[in-house]
């Protein structure tokens, strides 16, 4: 008889990885299922993580002290789950796993910022997304050249792919606000003559410290910021970006002559995920929906849970407590 | 020798009243015209003009040439009654005159022929003109045998959508269906007393007459089917059937070029036949939006009912103006209702082409948001060596056209004129735009100076050999944006292009049949639901041919089509640049 898994776990972001840990270290047989060649999901990439400091790597290191129990498969593919009694059957790359529970944890996908393409992304070498930046911080590059300037100007452009009816997108993406801030502050500690404009439709500072990062932001790093969206980003003169936008406080149209301009892209729906040739059950913007109020982790098929920004944009910190939670539930459920 | 008999009266009260109706209101219209096109009229009456006016109506009042080219089955039943009908009049005055053998005979007898003159005559021709007769009843019939299974197999005749009529509709349509096999029976049952009777009506009379004696319902027959012409014509002013004399008149005045819109839209919204082709294609009436479709609109225009959806929910991609056998211009008549019109020309601009060294681009709104359009564009130039201006780089200017869609002249015009004067100042060669709906307002709008949409100018630019391109593996999918491919008739051209560079993968609907994106600056009465169905529809059936990228030539349909699609949109030029050969 093949072996069974207590089980498998479809992404191995830091939701997967928390959750894999936890049941690893209380001695379940625990399989990781990952569509990159590297584990840690998006987190692994970011520089710095609010609000406590870490570096992604460092992060998602702390979730993998009991991971040699585990298998892990990388660059992989689920091609099938299906159910068979009190058991699911999960083909990863052609290969069947058997396992009493699956968690899809299978995160979120990046806006893509190609679509808002008044904002000139792939256009201008001068704009780029937070993912980018982030990326410039770990490779200990600058993202932008400012040899033409003593003074440069920046500006981030929050809620791209976020709360925008124009490109079918309703959620809002819950992170940004605060990373949008974040790296306005990075952007001053690098370039220390810079002036930065963040451009917001709100500032949702809902975390413990969010006000205070976005309070200190103002007094201590002197970020600008501007209540509006940006209508269209074009090519001004000396090589500088033009933004055209309103200024929704004083009701002006305004325009800024930047250097460089990050877009604060937004968080999308995975990939769908088919438990016996059927999409599992999704809310209106279309993230998995979880199907108990109480419950956070359940879905309509016993036995396959969800958790992480799946289920819709999240912060690392809530991310990381559902996912323990889940582990919790999927453990309950296996001893049952 | 004025026989005449009361059961006449009906068709005689119906069909004085519609020609008086018609004519009265014909005049009416020619009193309201401006001075400028009443001399058009009578400048125009005696040339050419009117012999080719006549010939569309033949073509298409009783022909129906155009629904031919749609739907075959269509075609031959419109034909059947509108030209068998014409015939059958004509015929059948012939044959009465011939027998009147120079008399002349009141109209009562022309037309119940049979009845005034029962029994077989023998004249010129009489047996030749007595088979024709009954030949032309015989296509009627088998014309109203299909409008009758149509109205229960539509969808065996090709229509996707059906028609729900008013009720005046229906009235004159029973009246109409009437006619024919009341004027069958009623010739026949003459023919079983008196004989004569061509080959339909002669040999059902024989039968009857074998049967029994029909001398009691014979008089009825007629008094029958004199009420249901009566009938017919009464209704004919309130009901769809108007367009069978108005078309005649609309037709005529576009040959006479009236150029009046006011006037044009009265006739357009009288010569609307309410045939329902409008229906089967446009987006609204599939997704279930909104009954908007100019079949509807028209109606409810006419009784003066129009609603504020049939202004503003509309897309005006045209695609109803394109399929509609009368050439009725609903989006002409939707801006009347807006308090302003766009009276925007077919085709392209009419100067002299010139390749031009300076040339002026415009952006437009929508072009200034898809900058990857106009980096493309300025690759392009460049590699061809053509000196140019981007116009609306640092100032924001704009042609109007999205103000006339939303009723607002004043300022549209205003707009336009400052676009204008800012262009003429850069004294450019050619004016080229990347937006369809900017293009086809300032063609011909600028003196002597070229204006091109940057479709045909890039396809200029090859053709004269200035830049060279290169084949590639990618296979492409056009959407034709519908102010290009309808409103400039411009649709096979960018194709051509593309297949140098891609191999092409095009739906169905393509050319001036495309669909459109559901981004239509006309339509600001759709809310955010209607419009995402609209458009999603499109992306989904544009990436069904799953193809690398889908092109298109406009930057409305190119942002509306990208948000929802799961291929990369790019824009016409975007495909030229990235196929460019670099020159030694």
């Amino acid at each position: 008889m093949k072996e069974l898994n207590d089980a498998v776990i479809i992404g191995g972001g830091i939701a997967g990885l928390q959750c894999a840990n936890i049941l690893a270290r209380r001695g379940r047989k625990v399989v990781v299922v990952e569509r990159a060649d590297t584990i840690g999901g998006h987190v692994a990439q970011w520089h710095t993580c609010y609000p406590f400091g870490l570096t992604g790597k460092e992060l998602v290191d702390k979730l993998t002290t009991h991971l040699e129990l585990a298998e892990i498969i990388t660059n992989a593919e689920v091609d099938n789950i299906e159910r068979e009694r009190d058991k699911y059957a999960v083909t990863v790359n052609g290969k069947r796993h058997d396992t009493r529970t699956v968690l899809i944890a299978t995160g979120y996908n990046l806006f893509d910022a190609h679509i808002k393409e008044e904002l000139g992304y792939g256009v201008y070498p001068r704009v780029i997304t937070s993912v980018e930046l982030e990326n410039a911080w770990n490779n200990n590059t600058m993202p932008f050249d400012t040899s033409d300037t003593d003074a440069p100007r920046f500006a981030i452009v929050h809620c791209v792919g976020s709360r925008d009816l124009k490109c079918n997108v309703t959620h809002c993406s819950k992170v940004c606000c605060m990373a949008g801030i974040k790296a306005a502050k990075e952007l001053k500690q690098h370039y220390p003559t810079c002036q930065v404009t963040n451009y917001y439709m709100d500032l949702r500072m809902f975390d413990t410290s969010y006000e205070e990062l976005y309070h200190n932001a103002q007094t201590e790093f002197n970020v600008q910021f501007v209540r509006g969206r940006i209508s269209e980003i074009s090519l001004g003169n000396k090589g500088r970006l033009k933004l055209k936008s309103e200024d929704t406080l004083l009701g002006i149209p305004i325009v800024d002559r930047v250097h460089g301009v990050v877009l604060m892209i937004g968080m999308q729906p995975p990939a769908t995920i088919k438990v016996d040739n059927e999409d599992l059950a999704k809310n209106q913007n279309g993230f998995l929906l979880q199907s108990d109020p109480i419950n956070a982790n359940l879905t309509e098929h016993p036995g396959i849970f969800i958790a992480g920004a799946c289920k819709g944009p999240k912060t690392i910190t809530e991310t990381l407590a559902d996912a323990k939670a889940v582990a919790l539930a999927i453990d309950e459920y296996v001893t049952k | 020798m004025y026989k005449f008999d009361p059961f006449a009266i009906p068709f005689l009260i119906g069909f004085a009243f519609v020609i008086g109706w018609v004519i009265v209101r014909m005049i009416q219209i020619f009193i309201g015209m401006p001075k400028k096109d009443k001399k058009r009229v009578f400048v125009n009456i005696f040339t050419f003009k009117t012999v080719r006016g006549i010939g569309e109506i033949i073509s298409e009042v009783l022909i129906h040439h155009r629904i031919w080219r749609e739907n075959k089955l269509l075609g031959f039943m419109h034909m059947s009654f509108a030209l068998g009908w014409f015939l059958l009049i004509v015929t059948g005055w012939i044959e009465s005159s011939l027998r009147a053998n120079g008399e002349t005979l009141p109209i009562w007898q022309h037309i119940f022929y049979k009845y005034f003159f029962p029994g077989e005559h023998v004249f010129r021709l009489s047996d030749v003109i007595k088979q024709l007769m009954d030949l032309w009843l015989a296509v009627i019939l088998l014309g109203q045998l299909i409008a009758v299974l149509k109205r229960f197999f539509y969808r065996r005749a090709g229509i996707k959508i059906r028609t729900r009529h008013s009720r005046m509709n229906r009235i004159a349509l029973t009246a109409l269906w009437f006619i024919f096999p009341l004027r069958l029976l009623a010739e026949s049952c003459t023919a079983s007393l008196y004989g004569g009777g061509g080959f339909l009506t002669g040999s059902l009379g024989q039968l009857i007459a074998w049967i029994g004696d029909a001398s009691f319902i014979t008089y009825p027959m007629w008094w029958a089917y004199s009420i249901a012409l009566g009938v017919f014509f009464c209704v004919l002013p309130f009901s769809r059937y108007l367009h069978i004399p108005v078309e005649a008149f609309l037709i005529l005045a576009r040959r006479w070029r009236v150029s009046d819109i006011t006037t044009i839209n009265r006739l357009e919204t009288m010569a609307c036949s309410a045939c329902g082709m409008c229906l089967s294609d446009c987006p609204l009436a599939r997704n279930n939006i909104a009954g908007v479709q100019p079949v509807y609109f028209i109606e409810r225009l006419r009784d003066g009912k129009a609603t504020t959806d049939d202004a503003w929910k509309c897309l005006q991609c045209g695609r109803c103006q394109q399929i509609c056998p009368v050439r009725v211009h609903a989006n002409n008549l939707r801006q009347e209702l807006k308090g302003s019109t766009d009276r925007v020309e077919f085709g392209l601009d009419t100067h002299k082409r010139v390749l031009a060294k300076r040339v002026t681009l415009f952006s437009g709104c929508m072009g200034k948001l898809t900058p990857r359009t106009k980096a493309a564009m300025e690759k392009i130039l460049n590699a061809a060596g053509v000196e140019q201006t981007w116009i609306d780089e640092e100032r924001d200017l704009c042609c109007g056209r999205p103000l006339r869609f939303n009723g607002n002249q004043n300022t549209a015009n205003q707009k336009f004129n400052e676009l204008h004067d800012a262009i003429l100042e850069t004294r450019p060669d050619a004016i080229v735009t990347t937006c369809p709906i900017c293009f086809n307002m300032m063609k011909n709008r600028f003196e002597t100076i070229p204006v091109y949409h940057h479709t045909d100018y890039i396809r200029m630019l090859i053709e004269a050999k200035r830049i060279d391109l290169e084949r590639s593996e990618e296979t492409l999918t056009y959407h034709d944006p519908c102010e290009l491919s309808r409103q400039a008739e411009y649709a096979r051209q960018p194709l051509k292009v593309l297949n140098r560079v891609g191999t092409m993968l095009q739906p169905e609907e393509t050319g001036e049949k495309t669909r459109c994106c559901g981004g239509a600056v006309a339509a600001i009465g759709l809310n955010n639901s209607e419009r995402k169905t609209l458009a999603q529809e499109t992306a989904d059936y544009l990436s069904n041919r799953n193809a690398d990228k889908i092109v298109t030539a406009c930057p409305l349909c190119k942002k509306t089509i990208a948000q929802r699609s799961k291929r990369p949109v790019a824009d016409f030029a975007e495909i030229v640049a990235d196929a460019l050969v670099e020159r030694e």
